[in-house]
């Protein structure tokens, strides 16, 4: 698909100056902007997995605070390692 | 404008990472869209990466140092970072809360939201420190995400454009006092 599109003159400065240190055209770089914007999911997208395990345990939002303030204050007492979540 | 000036408890971060349903949530989309000022540092940070590691939490399997990563990157760009935070408070309960006090007096924020008890009981005039804490910084307040949401919600109200009636002079709108 192609399409003309307006911008304004600070950002028609930024893309130039993008495209000149990533060695691309404004063109390029323009439709990678877009592409990425458009095509990546967003945070809440990204996360919804995560947040429907939790809701599909049951959990209430008091619960999962409270839950929450044990394990903050619990590993404040362990000593700091490389453990990956 | 008014624009409330923060600290979030990690766990509220967290929180919100976690679950979408809560007012943990309502807090960051505040923050997401500008609508209040959040001021994070490294400590908050660490504590943020760190709370997910407890064992209690494997039981989230989706739950990963990746998902977290993801989270704080997407909010970094609306977060103010402070790089170094002068320990000037050591009245908590917890000596590893007052980072949270401290960052706010730093920041000039007018709120620290949690529910940390340890935090929120600096409110309670009944404790010697909390009697202290009130005295000294009077402007801070320590609120849960709910009650936050809703000093939001009221000073919002209170903001809004007032209906012009005859004879009356329009509002001049109130500048935020920090």
């Amino acid at each position: 698909m192609s399409m003309y599109v307006t911008i304004s003159p600070r950002a028609e400065h930024r893309l130039l100056d993008k495209a000149r240190v990533a060695g691309l055209t404004p063109e390029t770089l323009a439709a990678r902007i877009l592409e990425e914007q458009l095509v990546r999911p967003s945070i809440d997208e990204a996360l919804k997995p995560l947040r429907d395990e939790v809701a599909s345990s049951g959990i209430s939002e008091d619960e999962l605070g409270d839950l929450l303030e044990k394990a903050k204050h619990e590993m404040r007492d362990e000593p700091p390692v490389g453990r990956s979540a | 404008m008014i624009r409330e000036r923060v600290v979030f408890d990690c766990n509220v971060f967290l929180q919100a990472l976690l679950s979408s349903r809560g007012p943990a949530f309502g807090c960051i989309e505040l923050a997401r869209a500008g609508d209040v000022a959040v001021f994070v540092s490294p400590y908050v940070l660490q504590e943020l990466r760190r709370t997910p590691q407890h064992p209690d939490l494997k039981r989230f399997s989706r739950l990963t140092a990746e998902s977290v990563e993801l989270f704080i990157v997407d909010l970094m760009p609306k977060m103010h970072m402070i790089s170094n935070v002068p320990e000037v408070f050591a009245g908590c309960r917890d000596a590893k809360d007052n980072h949270y006090i401290s960052l706010a007096i730093a920041t000039d924020s007018n709120f620290v939201v949690s529910r940390d008890n340890d935090l929120r009981d600096l409110m309670n005039p009944t404790g010697s420190e909390a009697r202290e804490f009130l005295r000294h910084y009077p402007r801070i307040r320590i609120l849960e995400p709910g009650a936050f949401l809703r000093e939001v919600a009221l000073s919002r109200t209170i903001d809004a454009p007032t209906p012009e009636l005859p004879g009356r002079e329009p509002d001049r709108g109130r500048e935020i006092e920090r």
